[in-house]
């Protein structure tokens, strides 16, 4: 089963679910309902409502609480991004403007802040203390991770626990979430629903160490930002981290993020210096570990069609060049 | 324990709640509002436990620190690296105090008030954007000053209803917005504005600092006559504490002299 396929089978749901987050977003205040509704006609992968979707198959994905957990973890996850897009000044994403530079930060910010507040409201509905702890849980690990990330920021002594831990909490855990909670809504056991939880906590990471690794070999148009802007402003992430245990390679880092002036050409013969290392490789080793982790647990799951689809997905994961 | 004492240590526990050892070096501690804390308390008093209501009261506080800190953002372009990582945090504290409620309140199961805080969250963010991008043809003055209004009640308000209160939303809601203003015009005459919102004002209204805060005074003289008629209503049907609305009424006096002496 290819990638394509998965989301071909879960496509009535996915509309669904589609529909949901456009009928969510229709803000009673017209430059609310547009700053939202923007964001959610740029697209985007939907791996999380996808993740929910493929959980919820463990056991019974008609209960009306999975399209809701769907729903409302992406609008968890769009909320972070409005806000993101403010904490890295970014104008584009998705090719297409953010809302902050389509209007302002304070836009940004009541917008991320009222999605973010519908999606509460939504999950509110769910009767079951339990998964409002892990809901709840998450949402404050995430802005923990991302204040971790500020606060790491042109630290070149930060050990490799210090990174696993910041991507856990900035993009791991929210992919955990959508399995734990696509099974503990459609009603799974907790033994259950805590596999699904691991599953997705190491796919999240491959994820995420993928993403750092492509922000350093993608081209600028498939990045839609110059390649190793993650460095450029600071940010320490896996390549960089081994990178920087090469001495040579350390003084290079450490001398261009030092200086003011330092030019496109001086960043890119250094990212090309970075990419001709074994950080690369390296990287890719840690991630493909975590993807065999989630693999094994895998084959601690019922064997149905979902899991394959899971298997598929891990596989993306792994090969993803976007 | 006298209430003095309880919301003292209430307003103790939050300032440990909300400290982040990152955030504390960065930005300045979060203002917390002890009159809104106090409110919190003794309506959530009216339903719950003592020990669970200081909770709930705590958990819709660090909601309110979350707004509150987001309405720091503001759009200037900026350079110096400092000011930028004050900003990234501006952002993201907001965010964790935002996430907190959430956290606090589904520890202790109250998920009904999770509802309440995230209805009136929505309110508060379209009112906010009432007040700045008000897309009519002519700035309207009355109209900003109810958005300012409405926001600076939408949690409380929202709260005092859902646990059937309501005699008291009037109440709640002048004085709010009496305190703002006040705090504000006092701000702007010391020249260290406590938010954007006399700047906005200014420059969306074309005013003149002095004509600002006569127009000020006029929305504290209104609001403070308004909040007086309703007081005497709410005493009529109040079963609360008849303490509560003797002491917001001190408060209103004692606001209302001190703006306009200094005006």
């Amino acid at each position: 089963m290819s990638l394509a396929q998965i989301y071909l089978k879960e496509k009535k749901n996915l509309n669904i679910i589609e529909r949901k987050l456009e009928s969510y977003l229709q803000a009673p205040y017209p430059l609310l309902r547009e700053a939202s509704l923007d964001l959610l006609h740029a697209g985007g992968k939907r791996i999380r409502p996808i993740l929910v979707l493929l959980a919820s198959q463990y056991g019974d994905p008609d209960r009306k609480e999975v399209l809701d957990s769907a729903v409302t973890l992406e609008l968890i996850h769009m909320a972070s991004l409005v806000h993101d897009d403010v904490v890295d000044d970014s104008g584009l994403r998705r090719g297409k403007p953010t809302v902050k530079a389509k209007w302002d930060n304070r836009v940004a910010m009541f917008t991320g802040d009222y999605i973010f507040a519908r999606a509460i409201e939504l999950i509110s509905r769910f009767d079951h203390v339990q998964a409002h702890r892990m809901i709840s849980k998450v949402i404050r690990d995430l802005s923990l991770g991302e204040i971790d990330q500020i606060r790491d920021l042109y630290n070149l002594n930060q050990n490799l626990r210090a990174y696993l831990l910041r991507i856990k909490r900035k993009t791991a855990i929210l992919m955990a979430l959508s399995c734990q909670l696509g099974g503990y809504a459609s009603g799974c056991s907790l033994s259950l629903s805590g596999k699904l939880y691991y599953f997705g906590y190491c796919l999240g990471m491959s994820y995420q160490i993928t993403d750092d690794i492509l922000d350093f070999v993608g081209t600028e148009k498939q990045l839609g930002k110059p390649a190793g802007s993650d460095l450029r402003s600071g940010n320490i992430t896996l390549p960089a981290f081994y990178a920087l245990q090469d001495r040579q390679l350390h003084d290079a880092v450490a001398a261009l993020l030092q200086s003011d002036q330092a030019s496109d050409e001086e960043w890119q013969a250094l990212i090309q210096a970075i990419c001709a290392s074994d950080a690369i490789a390296r990287s890719e080793q840690l991630s493909d570990r975590y993807l065999d982790k989630a693999r094994k647990v895998l084959k601690q799951l019922p064997q149905i069609p979902a899991t394959k689809a899971l298997e598929e997905i891990a596989g993306y994961v792994g090969t993803r060049n976007y | 324990m006298p209430i003095e004492q309880e919301v003292d240590r209430l307003y103790e526990q939050l300032q440990d709640e909300l400290n982040h050892p990152y955030i504390r070096r960065v930005l300045p501690h979060p203002a917390v509002d002890k009159d809104k804390l106090l409110i919190y308390y003794l309506l959530f008093r009216t339903k719950v436990g003592d020990r669970d209501a200081g909770i709930c009261a705590k958990s819709v506080m660090i909601a309110e620190v979350g707004l509150t800190t987001h309405e720091w953002m503001t759009n200037d372009t900026l350079t110096d690296n400092s000011a930028i990582r004050r900003r990234q945090l501006t952002a993201l504290s907001g965010d964790f105090y935002s996430a907190m409620y959430y956290y606090s309140l589904a520890r202790c199961g109250q998920i009904d008030i999770v509802r309440w805080v995230a209805q009136a969250i929505q309110q508060f963010n379209i009112e906010k954007c009432r007040l700045y991008y008000n897309g009519g043809p002519e700035p309207d003055w009355d109209q900003a000053v109810q958005a300012l209004s409405a926001s600076e009640s939408a949690l409380i308000v929202r709260i005092a209803a859902g646990l059937e209160q309501d005699h008291w939303i009037p109440v709640i809601h002048h004085y709010f917005l009496v305190k703002r203003i006040v705090q504000e015009r006092l701000g702007c005459m010391q020249k260290k504005a406590l938010t954007n919102i006399c700047k906005f004002f200014e420059t969306h209204f074309k005013l003149k600092s002095e004509q600002l805060g006569r127009r000020m005074d006029h929305v504290i003289l209104d609001a403070a006559a308004e909040f007086e008629k309703s007081a005497g209503q709410t005493a009529e049907s109040c079963t609360m504490p008849g303490k509560l609305l003797d002491y917001l009424r001190k408060q209103m006096r004692m606001y209302c002299s001190y703006a306009l002496e200094e005006g």
